[in-house]
């Protein structure tokens, strides 16, 4: 797709925000492979996982090395957005207008009705604007979650129990919303959704083309202009 | 303190002297291999001479053919009627256990009697248990007596209970002291035939300590004997206890790390204790809130005195832990939602694309933007 020859492309992602892509996505898919396989540890499949990490202790490195990792995956996030113009300008593009869900609910209608006109995204769909969201909201709870649960003899001796309960469900039911949002939703979108297929480039190359970019984001030409003037 | 009656029923009747005349479960053993050798010439011998009074072995009746009574009537060596009264093998002959007497007067020695014979799963289970290979430790005859031999079938008997830990305290003697006044021993003294004696946790004929793998009171294998009774519902109803106790240890962190092997993970007993089970109410208790830092601190260092008072076992559950509970069920139907948004969404999304090739045939002129 965007790799053949002389079909133009459109720069979605700096290379410092694929880095910060990389070690996100390397930190979450260690986080979850380590943290369900000692949520389901009654399972055969999830013993054999814990197996393969060198048993519990193994584990537990893996599991924390990899909190690490994503919170430096964080910080990366934020020194980009205090350093570069650039991402400060994505991040105005990813707040949430109420317009994106008069647009995700005419994107539905059209998909099941044919009815209307299709959704006219723009430099972000809605859906991406979600996950996004959905990303930070749930690093967030995993993160202060995790850190009670990091030294649970420390967590006790300053709080009650019942809060080292609640973030013992909270982080592990947390794990499979992210599971399922931005693990195998994600995915869908990105290497199979709009015309995807093999996959979006961007994660890797930072760009993905021009046609198929305007398939996805009718209404970013104006704000593609703007950008390309700034 | 508990006063317990040494002997209320006659388990075990007659002296030590007795007791050591060893009947050996399963086969013979070695050692009186020559004794056996030495009593089959002596039969031989008596055979010829005493030919004529001498019929098969009968299993009929105390004196069967052979007439014991003469020797066994009274004095030092009686076996009588008396002797036998309420023994479950009352009705057997004589030389159903002495299997080597064919002919009196017999030998001096006789060879030990072979209980594994008849009870052949009791007698392979105590071969498995370290009794069998300890010198001095309790045969068949150790526990069930010999003659006077009475079914020991405990149930919920709280007497018979308590009189089997008189007889492990012979040897056990500190783990007996301990015992003596926990909630088990103390609940079998109120009458309460449900409660553990030393058989319940560590078994019967094959009794193990914790340090045979593969007994029940083993690391990996205790929480599922304490949960025998601390999970049944009608068992622990007489006492007013809780049956989740085993269930919420299960889903925990300690349940985790032994099942892969980790054997120092905390079980029942390395909070609990194991002989001296006290209640938690009870000041003298490892799990007595204001014992508990102590508890927790011999695997965990640092843990404080706001430790104490904490629930350890908690159900999620709306009685249980609430909040933890109510997280928990937010999240199901959340996920729940998700689930369904996605399925809406793919199903979207391909619809969305077959009307998008639809209404815009030319806009993928090579055909091959056209992914599925």
């Amino acid at each position: 797709m965007s790799s053949q020859p002389g079909s133009a492309t459109i720069s979605r992602l700096t290379l410092w925000q694929r880095w910060e892509h990389g070690l996100m996505a390397l930190s979450v898919s260690l986080l979850i492979l380590s943290g369900l396989a000692l949520a389901y540890h009654e399972q055969a499949w999830a013993r054999l996982l814990i197996r393969g990490m060198g048993g519990l202790q193994g584990r537990h490195w893996i599991h924390r090395t990899a909190a690490v990792g994503l919170l430096g995956a964080g910080l990366l996030h934020l020194l980009g957005l205090i350093f570069s113009r650039r991402h400060r300008r994505d991040f105005r593009e990813v707040r949430p207008r109420l317009g994106d869900f008069e647009d995700a609910w005419r994107g539905l209608k059209f998909a099941f009705t044919g009815k209307g006109e299709p959704p006219q995204y723009g430099w972000f769909t809605p859906m991406q604007k979600l996950q996004y969201w959905g990303v930070l909201l749930g690093c967030v709870l995993m993160g202060i979650s995790g850190a009670l649960l990091w030294n649970p003899v420390l967590t006790l001796n300053t709080f009650p129990k019942w809060v080292l309960d609640i973030m013992l469900v909270l982080h592990a039911t947390e794990a499979q919303f992210i599971f399922v949002l931005f693990i195998l939703w994600h995915l869908y979108d990105v290497h199979v959704a709009g015309g995807n297929f093999p996959m979006n480039p961007a994660w890797l190359t930072g760009n993905m083309s021009e046609e198929l970019f305007a398939r996805q984001h009718p209404a970013s030409g104006k704000t593609l202009r703007s950008r390309e003037e700034a | 303190m508990l006063k317990l009656n040494r002997n209320p029923l006659p388990l075990i009747q007659g002296s030590h002297g007795e007791r050591s005349r060893e009947a050996v479960p399963g086969k013979a053993r070695n050692g009186q291999a020559l004794s056996v050798a030495l009593s089959i010439i002596v039969f031989g011998a008596v055979f010829f001479v005493a030919a004529p009074r001498l019929s098969a072995a009968d299993a009929g009746s105390p004196s069967g053919s052979l007439d014991c009574a003469p020797c066994h009537g009274g004095g030092q060596s009686a076996v009588t009627p008396e002797t036998l009264k309420g023994s479950v093998h009352a009705s057997l002959g004589c030389t159903r256990c002495h299997a080597d007497i064919t002919s009196v007067p017999h030998a001096e020695r006789l060879s030990a009697v072979d209980c594994g014979s008849c009870h052949s799963a009791e007698a392979t289970g105590w071969h498995k248990s370290p009794h069998a290979v300890r010198p001095g430790a309790p045969t068949c005859v150790g526990c069930h007596g010999t003659h006077s031999i009475h079914p020991l079938r405990p149930g919920n008997n709280s007497s018979i209970k308590l009189q089997i830990a008189q007889l492990c305290k012979d040897c056990h003697g500190k783990e007996f002291g301990s015992y003596e006044t926990s909630v088990h021993a103390k609940a079998l003294a109120r009458g309460l035939g449900e409660a553990a004696t030393c058989t319940d946790c560590h078994g019967e004929h094959t009794i193990q300590g914790p340090e045979s793998a593969g007994s029940p009171v083993a690391p990996a294998s205790v929480s599922s004997t304490c949960g025998n009774c601390h999970g049944d519902k009608k068992r622990m109803a007489m006492s007013g206890l809780p049956t989740d106790r085993v269930s919420t240890f299960k889903s925990s962190f300690h349940a985790a790390a032994l099942k892969m092997g980790n054997l120092k993970a905390a079980t029942c007993a390395s909070c609990h204790g194991a002989h001296d089970i006290l209640a938690s109410t009870d000041p003298a208790s490892r799990t007595n809130p204001a014992n508990l830092p102590t508890t927790c601190s011999h695997c965990h260092a640092g843990v404080k005195q706001g430790f104490a008072g904490v629930k350890i076992h908690v159900d999620v559950s709306p009685t249980g832990a609430r909040a933890a509970w109510f997280v928990r069920v937010f999240y199901i139907v959340f996920i729940s939602i998700l689930v369904l948004g996605f399925v809406l969404h793919i199903l979207a999304e391909r619809l969305g694309a077959i009307r998008n090739r639809a209404t815009v045939p030319h806009e993928a002129p090579s055909g091959k933007e056209d992914v599925q």
